[in-house]
């Protein structure tokens, strides 16, 4: 009688978080039910809606609201398809209403991509991204690369080679240290946790500003700060005359981290209950609608959590969504039919159109529900699927994981909050 | 131990969200974090076979066994696991492992102080044995107060039958709680039974008495077994006891019988949901702006918070819930004096957000929770057992009126 839901929502990526949103719009009870935090702490924190389509890799979408609406027409089993334009808009708008009120504000528009540089020096069209990242790198005057000597898996030379074959600037890599003793290896959360700390941050500034000239853009790996990364990044513009970018890093990282805890915060706020540690094992059903789920408690003993529908968003193969075995490819907790798509080209593994295999996941219908493969209908009346799971699509070559997770998770968390099926 | 979970570490896949999750690393950067002492060790160990002895990190003895990185892996990967095994080995100085031994050993102490507890207190608190402690390599904290254990149990016969576990904390500091449990199963005509151990065993395990611990869990689960197979349901009002039976014991005695006896065990609050006996009338005065700081090891055994989902809206109208902080003081971690300062960084985040939200009071589940927080704010700071009793008690709703709502 009291773990009785609205909305169940299973998975913690960002996914299940945005239909969390869209449920707590209407009002009504959900609850975030995982085998552990999603994989959005170890994202960038950028939303990319639509990076590359057609697939070719020097022609990075622009415009993505033109991009969308060819894509729409000409790949309908895309879940951009299965979403549609006019929710694909509400969600991203709701997204950037929420980030202002839970501290943490985005901008950006459908109507224009920005290239933000990457931790190899790529270039990244996004959409959706933190306001202190609202910085146009081909427009800078000089830019420099700074590494912190102290932390592991970034390299300044190394991106700003990279980014030299890509933009018409200066660019000059730099070097500088912190100047800690650690006999550990110091990863980017951490040394995000040594700036909030004035006084290092501060030393750190000030061997800094001899050898850099005002008015650069400075790309740094993103551990200014953990929770007071506005007033660091302020605290380095100001004192350096310089504008300050941060560059997504390898996990931990940070700005994934910050949009991860930050949206949290705000849903818990919100009465979103969260049970984070235990995967869902089991489900009944009854006349094709879910009746209650079952998650493993530590020992061993099924607890049951019952839900008017239910929210699927457990990832894909690296979330753990999708199970792939030898000659098959499994849905980890409803055994709903997966579209495979198994073949994988070893020769060209790297392949810049994408390996076939990425399509594989759930095929649903416009309501985002699973549905059979053959004849197209609905396996079960009130889950609706969302995020990596989907099938259709190549979120590594088209750019679009956080931005599929974020528009899916959103009609989702509507079609699970009107009720849907069977009741 | 477990070898189920020796292959279980090959899903990590190095991500560091339990190092981002760890109250430990963000308050000690030197501490190398559960993803390095967890899976990378271990890994290292099973590379070397485990024939060449690798030395553990001292600084293994800094992880306070919150669990948290347990369950915030996305891959199901548990580094406390290997961090408590591993803790059996690491190397300290004499004198921490003496003091870290009588720590460990609270329940002997709490049985003397039991006997006597006014002279305890009092002995306590003496400027003689503050140094004496001090020298011992203890914090400058103030212990517990010890209370004598006195409680009414009815003798009554009845279907539904509970073995009641209080464990330390509540037996020997704040009886009071054993007495509300019992009143409160009583009144869902549960028969009551008190269990004739009160240490499960924690303190030894988490101070890296390893062998001690797994001697203790084998005596206790063979006395629960008895009483399991029996028909009784084992019960647990404080976290760490419950932990340790759901999931600890489980981990140092694989097998059939901490199998048995984890099935077996409910958090008191977590049976009353279960069960459905939630019979309130409604109408009852109730509890204003109360805080409920969710201790780790409840938060470790994905339950949710069942005392919240029972009090909330019924005996307290506006429940603050909070389950982002650590209280920092991790059993007897906050009373080492080494571990003191960081200890209360730890707990800083709590109390400046309940000072903040400047509560009537506090309620946790957990004992040394309660500790910490009395120690930095002036605050009452309740077990939820005790709000349910006294709520019931105000409602005035007699036993027999309890079966005639749940009826």
């Amino acid at each position: 009688m009291i773990m009785n839901y609205d909305v169940v929502i299973i998975g913690a990526g960002l996914a299940g978080l945005s239909s969390a949103l869209a449920v707590i719009k209407k009002r009504l009870k959900a609850i975030i039910i995982s085998k552990g935090l999603g994989n959005l702490y170890s994202s960038s924190g950028y939303v990319g809606l639509l990076g590359y389509y057609p697939l070719n890799y020097t022609c990075p979408v622009l415009s993505p609201k033109a991009a969308l609406k060819k894509l729409i027409t000409e790949k309908p089993e895309h879940p951009y398809a299965m979403v549609g334009q006019d929710f694909i808009e509400e969600a991203l708008s709701v997204f950037l209403q929420t980030t202002r009120d839970m501290g943490l504000p985005y901008s950006g528009t459908l109507d224009e991509n920005i290239l933000l540089p990457t931790t190899v020096g790529g270039l990244l069209p996004t959409t959706l991204f933190p306001d202190t990242s609202a910085k146009e790198i081909g427009k800078a005057e000089e830019i420099i690369v700074l590494g912190i000597e102290e932390l592991i898996d970034f390299c300044p030379q190394y991106a700003a080679d990279n980014l030299k074959k890509r933009i018409n600037v200066k660019i000059f890599a730099l070097w500088e240290s912190l100047r800690i003793n650690y006999y550990r290896e110091i990863n980017s959360y951490d040394l995000a946790l040594l700036m909030e700390r004035e006084e290092i941050r501060e030393c750190f500034i000030k061997r800094l500003k001899p050898r850099i000239r005002k008015g650069s853009l400075i790309l740094i790996p993103a551990v200014l700060g953990i929770t007071n990364w506005c007033k660091i990044i302020s605290h380095f513009e100001n004192t350096l005359g310089c504008s300050v970018l941060e560059i997504p890093t390898l996990p931990p990282s940070v700005m994934g981290y910050r949009l991860a805890e930050a949206l949290k915060g705000y849903l818990k706020q919100n009465g979103v209950e969260f049970l984070i540690g235990s995967p869902v094992t089991d489900y009944t059903c009854k006349k094709g609608s879910i009746s209650e789920i079952f998650i493993n408690s530590i020992n061993n003993r099924q607890m049951k959590i019952k839900g008017k529908s239910y929210v699927l968003a457990t990832g894909g193969i690296l979330g753990g969504g999708l199970r792939v075995y030898p000659k098959e490819i499994k849905e980890s907790i409803f055994g709903l039919p997966v579209f495979k798509n198994l073949p994988v080209s070893h020769k060209n593994f790297f392949n810049l159109n994408g390996q076939p295999f990425a399509y594989s996941g759930i095929a649903v219908n416009n309501s985002l529900q699973p549905i059979n493969l053959g004849k197209g209908e609905v396996v079960f009346n009130n889950l609706y699927i969302a995020g990596a799971l989907l099938s259709g699509y190549d979120p590594f070559v088209e750019k679009n994981g956080n931005g599929v997770a974020l528009v899916s998770g959103y009609k989702a968390g509507l079609q699970a909050a009107a009720g849907g099926g069977a009741q | 131990m477990s070898t189920a979970m020796d292959r279980n570490l090959d899903y990590c896949l190095k991500c560091n969200i339990c190092s981002t999750q760890c109250p430990v690393s963000n308050n000690k950067l030197d501490f190398p974090g559960p993803k390095h002492l967890g899976p990378e060790l271990e890994r290292l160990r099973l590379a070397w076979r485990e024939q060449e002895p690798i030395e553990i990190e001292a600084s293994l003895g800094y992880c306070t066994n919150c669990k948290r990185c347990d369950i915030v892996c996305p891959h199901g990967v548990r580094p406390s696991y290997y961090n408590v095994k591993n803790k059996a080995i690491v190397k300290d100085t004499f004198s921490h492992k003496f003091r870290d031994w009588i720590l460990a050993h609270n329940v002997w102490w709490g049985k003397l102080a039991g006997k006597m507890p006014t002279l305890a207190n009092m002995g306590l608190s003496l400027p003689l044995a503050k140094s004496l402690f001090s020298l011992l390599g203890m914090a400058k904290r103030d212990f517990p107060q010890y209370s004598k254990q006195r409680f009414k149990l009815s003798k009554q016969k009845k279907v539904k039958k509970v073995l009641y576990f209080p464990g330390c904390y509540a037996s020997f500091n704040e009886p009071e709680i054993i007495q509300a449990a019992i009143e409160i199963l009583e009144a869902y005509h549960y028969q009551v039974e008190l269990a004739p151990e009160i240490c499960c065993g924690t303190p030894m395990l988490s101070n890296g008495l390893l062998n001690e611990s797994m001697k203790l869990a084998r005596k206790n689960m063979n006395c629960f077994l008895r009483y399991i197979d029996k028909g009784f349901r084992i019960i647990t009002t404080c976290p760490s006891c419950g932990l340790a039976f759901k999931e600890e014991y489980k981990d140092i005695l694989p097998g059939e019988t901490s199998s048995i006896l984890a099935q077996n065990v409910w958090d008191l609050f977590e049976l009353l949901i279960e069960e459905e006996m939630i019979p309130f009338d409604l109408t009852k005065n109730k509890l204003d702006n109360v805080y409920y700081h969710v201790p780790c090891h409840l938060k470790a055994q994905v339950i949710g918070i069942p005392a919240a989902a029972i009090l909330k809206n019924v005996a307290v109208t506006d429940l603050i819930l909070e389950d982002s902080f650590c209280c920092g003081l991790a059993g007897t971690y906050g009373f080492k004096k080494e571990k003191y300062d960081l200890s209360l960084s730890i707990g800083t985040p709590l109390l400046k957000d309940i000072a903040e939200k400047n509560p009537l009071l506090v309620i946790t589940d957990c004992g040394t929770c309660k500790v910490q927080i009395s120690h930095k704010t002036n605050l009452n700071v309740y077990h939820p057992v005790l709000i349910l009793r006294n709520y019931l008690e105000s409602t005035a709703i007699s036993n027999s009126q309890f079966s005639l709502l749940h009826a």
